[in-house]
């Protein structure tokens, strides 16, 4: 059988940054969780970092666009997400494993994650391989015919980001994808996305450090809903003071550049 | 390239890996992807050539996984499920369920002799708002565990809640049009007001969420007619053929409101 090649995927890309945002703004309930953020983001891994309550998950849900921004712009794969009509095509292009991760226990990994991928609007004949191929690189390939409900939470975390990842995404948003891995599946997870970032927008909020030390080319950290800084890990690495709290170079980093943006602020409030 | 054939010269050639530039190899291949006469010729060649390359093929083939497409070896029940569930979302099972299960108990009451004056049935009674319970359902956070994905996915909005809605419809309105033809009622009292019931649903569902409008009108449902009806032993005005003009109207308000609002589904 031959495959077509169709004209969009020879198509040059149009734009700079996959994600590109400019003094956004996300409430959530009345809450301005994400305020005035401006960042953009490529290729790559992108570690976003900061406090509970900093605004990450918000700006998480904004980019999957579920969420509506309230005021600024939202740029994803070079289309503005305020116009309607180009939404459904984007979307096609979108991975997204949200926080709080719910699932259908009666269905087996396999059938959850086809689901997921006809919700996608993936081509019919496409399905079956892309999800043993999405369930393959999370390591559940021995339990994909197990349901659901049968399954660890380290477990379901990974039949997340397989439903994430199954329909080859441009886009990748994971929300603590790392929450209740071991640390062998930590080292798996990982691995995995310095392969999917070699080709794709990969952005992962976490509160954990060294998951950004290790595995992102990228640092966004995050407070109260404003982007503090934005660099490389090492970068995050060398602003750090010896004295500041944290037992690594990295969390020391974090806390150095927390702690200065609390200081610059604190006097306004 | 496709009404010619490749030359058993080529052919060879192309097999051995020797002296056929890129461009001959690429018209070559695409040829052979449609040509089953000249695949066969490569595979005859091929067979020459046992010794030099059956080995290769060999090791090919033990790391080849022949057991066709993954997945595919599922009961046909589950296979029907799934297909279902391209309708009915799974969160919708639980209360589908227990919409029949309501209504086969008052099914069960109005055969059970008649505890109730002529002319009045349960059925009827709840006939109008047995759709309600499924469409809440069919879209929302506190239903749906899954819900953050689909509104995510580029099928949600008001395409899939009307695949919903007519999932519940289709599960639902044949059963009681049976019910009724066995007792021997009329199913005309409560059609209409049924399918205006579940337009309004989605209309004003579409502003103020489907769970908490299916609450309010189940509600109201109950407050104004079911409850009035049994207590004065006479059916309400609502289900009388006098009321047909009013729930047109709700029809096409309803209707008028999922055209505007349906889009928040899709994204706000």
């Amino acid at each position: 059988m031959v495959r077509m090649v169709g004209a969009d995927e020879v198509a040059p890309t149009r734009f700079a940054w996959q994600i590109r945002t400019e003094r956004l703004q996300v409430r959530a309930g009345r809450r301005l969780a994400v305020n005035g953020l401006t960042l953009s983001m490529g290729t790559g891994v992108h570690g976003v970092l900061g406090p509970n309550g900093a605004g990450k998950t918000t700006l998480i849900r904004a980019l999957a666009t579920v969420l509506r921004p309230d005021d600024g712009v939202l740029e994803l794969l070079g289309q503005s997400t305020s116009v309607r009509a180009g939404l459904r095509d984007l979307r096609r292009k979108l991975g997204y494993l949200p926080q709080s991760f719910g699932y259908y226990p009666r269905f087996t990994v396999r059938e959850f994650v086809e689901y997921m991928a006809w919700l996608k609007e993936m081509p019919k004949t496409d399905i079956a391989g892309a999800v043993q191929q999405a369930i393959e690189r999370v390591g559940l390939a021995n339990r994909a015919d197990e349901k659901m409900k049968t399954l660890s939470g380290g477990m379901l975390r990974r039949v997340g980001v397989a439903q994430a990842i199954v329909n080859d995404p441009a886009v990748l948003l994971l929300d603590e994808p790392t929450v209740g891995l071991d640390p062998a599946q930590r080292l798996q997870f990982r691995d995995l996305l310095r392969q999917v970032g070699t080709d794709t927008c990969v952005v992962v909020s976490t509160h954990l450090v060294e998951d950004v030390a290790a595995a992102c080319s990228d640092v966004l950290l995050v407070d109260e809903g404003r982007l503090v800084f934005q660099g490389t890990p090492e970068q995050l690495t060398e602003a750090g003071d010896d004295a500041a709290p944290g037992d690594s170079p990295t969390e020391r980093g974090y806390s150095t550049l927390l702690a200065a943006h609390h200081a610059q602020n604190g006097g306004s409030r | 390239m496709s009404a010619e054939h490749g030359s058993s010269t080529m052919l060879r050639r192309y097999v051995l890996g020797d002296a056929l530039s890129t461009d001959q190899v690429w018209a070559l291949e695409v040829h052979l992807e449609s040509c089953a006469r000249c695949r066969a010729a490569v595979a005859d060649i091929v067979a020459g050539q046992r010794p030099r390359f059956g080995q290769v093929i060999d090791e090919v083939w033990s790391t080849l996984d022949t057991t066709g497409v993954p997945g595919a070896r599922r009961s046909r029940w589950r296979r029907c499920t799934l297909a279902l569930a391209t309708w009915a979302s799974p969160a919708m099972t639980p209360w589908l369920g227990m919409t029949l299960v309501v209504l086969a108990l008052a099914w069960l009451a109005d055969l059970a002799g008649q505890p109730l004056a002529p002319g009045l049935s349960l059925l009827t009674l709840f006939a109008p708002i047995a759709p309600l319970l499924g469409i809440a359902a069919a879209w929302g956070r506190s239903l749906d565990p899954v819900h953050e994905l689909v509104a995510a996915t580029p099928l949600a909005g008001l395409n899939l809640v009307l695949r919903r809605t007519v999932a519940v419809l289709v599960a639902v309105v044949p059963l009681l049009l049976l019910a009724n033809w066995a007792t021997g009622t009329t199913s005309a009292l409560w059609l209409l007001p049924c399918l205006g019931f579940t337009v309004a649903t989605l209309g004003i569902g579409s502003l103020i969420g489907l769970l908490r409008t299916a609450m309010i009108l189940i509600g109201l449902w109950t407050a104004l007619v079911v409850l009035p009806s049994l207590a004065t032993d006479q059916l309400s005005i609502a289900l009388q053929a006098a009321s047909v003009p009013g729930w047109l109207a709700v029809v096409a308000a309803g209707t008028v409101l999922l055209t505007l609002k349906g889009k928040r589904w899709f994204a706000w």
